[in-house]
Order: C-alpha cells, then structure tokens, then sequence
C-alpha cells in the first residue's frame, strides 16, 4: 500500500471516529433529554 | 500482483470509503452510548429498573434503557460491517483498537465511581475490583500489540506493501512479489540475466524508497535475486 492510500485511510478513519464520537454524544443527548 | 510483479494499488472507491467510513463511526458511536449509559447509571447508584417488575429498583433515567441496549447492538452490527468493508475494501483495519477502547472506558468508569462514588462516602469496592479487571484487561493487549497496531493505523513509519493489515494479514513472502521479474531470461542466456538481475535491483530499491517493501523484504528479495542470478 502507497504511502498516499495509507494516509488517504488514516485521515478517513481519524474523521469517522471524531463522527462517531460527535454522534453519540448528541444521540444520548438528544435520548436522556 | 500483477505478471510483472509489480503490487496494483487496489482503489476502495466511493462505496468503499463511505462503507468504511459509516460502520467504523457507527462501532465509536455505539460504543460512546455505552460509556455515556453506563456514566447515567452510576450516577444513581449502579442499578435501574424500567419493567415494572422489579419493585423496589431504581426507574431508568429517561433514554438509558435506549442508548444502552441501542449501544450495543449498534456497535456489534457496525463492527462486523467494518470487518467486512476494510477486507474487502483493503483498508487498514483499526478494529484492534475496540478490546481496548471498550474495556479501558468503562474500566474508568468503573474506577472513577469506585473511588468517589457519588452521594455516598468512601469506596464502592465491588466498582474497583471491575475497574482493576477492566484496566489491564484492556490496557496489557494495547501495549503487547502496540508496534503491529501502529504499523497497521499510521500512514508514517516501517510500513511494507500490507502494512496496512499488519495484524490481520499474514504478510506475503517478499520473493512473491518480485519473482517474475529478474529471471525472464533462459538459464543459457548469461549477459541478459546479468541485465535482469540489476533490473530486479533496481525495481527492488524502487519500491524500498516508495515505502513500498520493508528494509528486511527488501534484503530478503535482495538476496534471493543474488542467489538467483549467481
């Protein structure tokens, strides 16, 4: 794997994971609200 | 691999990437729901009950039963669809890092209500004792795989050609890769496998510079191609 498919999936990843995170959040809020 | 042994870039393409994408939020998701319910439980004392059966019990705060149980099966479903998309897809796979993830934070949650639990003095040691499981539990995989985890998340450092799926993949045999290309050549015909062989080199400290082979592939395939053309 190139180094550019590497970093193309590392930014991918690192985005989801702060989605991810920023979903729960406003998902448990919005649920207990 | 293509004939000329040359690794073909495989692209996701936009499913793949948004396939990639959503289930791997989905798993962090999940899993955050089950941090944040299980946070809302402790903070009235550890246990509710939202049946009506269970008299006596605690009521649920309003969405836990929700965000729990939604939490869960959320995560599991989005963890096997990110199996999925990142094998079929070649991604990286960072799903070594959800054992971590999962028992780390609610190790903490364990041990930050066991050690000031709230409304109530002293220690909840029952919440300890599970923070202590909890902890190492997730925390002594961490550190044994670190290095392999590394490799395969970061897009800097030693990665080879599957460095990407470092822990899941067993890495291919260097010689696979460059086999082909520095003996087209008859055994009879020397002067031409003396040309391939330093064809074969160069190709070989090609892909060594494009991060493409490993230091240790590369001398492996190095020599291979010296024995072979010896």
């Amino acid at each position: 794997m190139t180094t550019g498919w590497r970093w193309f999936w590392f930014l991918l990843q690192s985005a989801a994971v702060g989605t991810g995170l920023a979903a729960g959040i406003r998902i448990f809020e919005a649920a207990t609200s | 691999m293509t004939g000329t042994g040359i690794v073909r870039e495989r692209e996701p393409g936009i499913t793949g990437a948004v396939m990639v994408f959503v289930s791997l939020a989905g798993v962090v998701c999940g899993m955050t729901l089950l941090f944040l319910a299980m946070r809302s439980v402790m903070e009235i004392g550890g246990s509710c009950g939202s049946d009506g059966v269970h008299v006596g019990v605690r009521p649920c705060p309003r969405g836990i039963p929700l965000a729990t149980v939604g939490g869960i099966l959320g995560g599991v479903v989005s963890l096997m669809v990110y199996i999925g998309a990142t094998v079929k897809y070649g991604a990286p796979t960072w799903v070594w890092l959800a054992w971590p993830a999962l028992f780390l934070s609610l190790g903490w949650n364990f041990l930050e209500f066991g050690l000031d639990p709230p409304g109530e003095e002293g220690l909840v040691w029952g919440w300890l004792v599970c923070g202590v499981v909890f902890l190492p539990m997730g925390g002594i995989p961490l550190v044994l795989a670190a290095k392999p985890i590394a490799r395969s998340i970061l897009p800097i450092g030693g990665g080879g050609p599957e460095a990407g799926n470092a822990v899941s993949r067993p890495r291919r045999e260097p010689a696979v890769l460059v086999e082909p290309t520095y003996d087209p050549q008859p055994a009879t015909a020397a002067p031409a496998r003396g040309s391939g062989v330093v064809e074969a080199l160069e190709r070989l400290s090609a892909l060594r510079e494009s991060g493409a082979l490993t230091e240790a592939e590369f001398d492996a395939a190095k020599e291979r191609v010296l024995g072979g053309g010896a």
